[in-house]
């Protein structure tokens, strides 16, 4: 009886022993998955584009204060989900890998993780467009050029935000 | 299962995923090279007879903007890389080492050394 406790306790111990190897050498070099990043990008990304479609012919300043809350209710949101994607856990194994760490792109000295987590600085050059374009708004009013410039600006910083995020799906 | 069937397997199955995330990191690159180069000749034109003719102000912001969003774009794809990276050798030691223990376990005997995290120095 005691043998075969014995030999019972040492196959569960390999048993554990092996899972906890085999976990951790598994490796994770950029952040989780977050599906409430992706979520509010897509709604972001929607409400965005309906306010640019609403101002593309351009808007006179007496007509901002009826876009105002939209544009200050945007850039709001904005900022919170690039504050999200800023404080969440990013792993630092990466840093030591030659593709990162020979690249003068992505040794910053106030960002080590540049490199790593690539959705924050996309999501604050899009709030800056859109507070770029309400003082414009207020002050002069839009032409059809402030809208078009600030639409491929804000395109291409939430494509880039849309695609690492997504990909972080594993 | 046989060793050779095991890494047969596994290779087929990186093939797929690595063909996948190359596949995606392409359509992006190729993506964003469009919109950056008709960016950048919006601004020009825009400079030329547009709203930046006598704007520099806005003229800097746009360019910094240009500047800022090519860095973030090749940032952007060394991520992608390293999450592809991270893809393969999860699916190495996943399918290899858990194979290779499953069938040292199953004879009764002791599993084999797993191995450490990749060497990245």
């Amino acid at each position: 009886m005691t043998y075969m406790l014995n030999q019972w306790s040492a196959r569960l111990c390999a048993f554990l022993l092996c899972f906890v190897m085999l976990a951790g050498c598994t490796v994770q070099l950029v952040p989780a998955y977050d599906s409430v990043v992706v979520e509010k990008l897509d709604t972001l990304n929607e409400d965005t584009f309906v306010l640019l479609s609403a101002l593309e012919n351009g808007s006179s300043a007496e007509e901002f204060e009826d876009y105002e809350p939209r544009y200050n209710e945007l850039i709001g949101r904005f900022d919170a989900l690039r504050v999200r994607t800023e404080t969440r856990h990013v792993p630092t194994l990466a840093n030591r890998l030659p593709v990162i760490s020979g690249l003068e792109l992505c040794r910053t000295d106030d960002n080590p993780t540049a490199c790593l987590n690539t959705s924050p600085a996309a999501l604050r050059d899009v709030a800056s467009q859109l507070r770029t374009l309400r003082d414009r708004h207020r002050a002069n009013g839009l032409e059809s050029g402030n809208v078009a410039l600030a639409r491929g600006a804000i395109e291409i910083g939430l494509e880039q935000a849309t695609t690492v995020e997504n990909a972080l799906e594993r | 299962m046989e060793i050779s069937e095991i890494v047969s397997d596994l290779l087929g199955n990186l093939e797929e995923q690595l063909g996948d995330d190359i596949g995606t990191i392409r359509t992006f690159a190729s993506s964003q090279g469009k919109k950056l180069a008709a960016q950048a000749k919006l601004i020009a034109e825009q400079r030329v007879a547009g709203v930046l003719r006598d704007d520099d102000e806005l003229f800097e912001h746009f360019v910094q903007s240009l500047k800022d969003a090519a860095e973030n774009f090749a940032r952007s794809v060394v991520m992608l890389t390293v999450l592809t990276i991270e893809k393969a050798w999860n699916a190495i030691v996943n399918a290899i080492w858990g194979a290779l223990n499953g069938i040292l376990q199953g004879a009764g005997l002791p599993s084999v050394f797993i191995p450490g995290p990749p060497s990245v120095n």
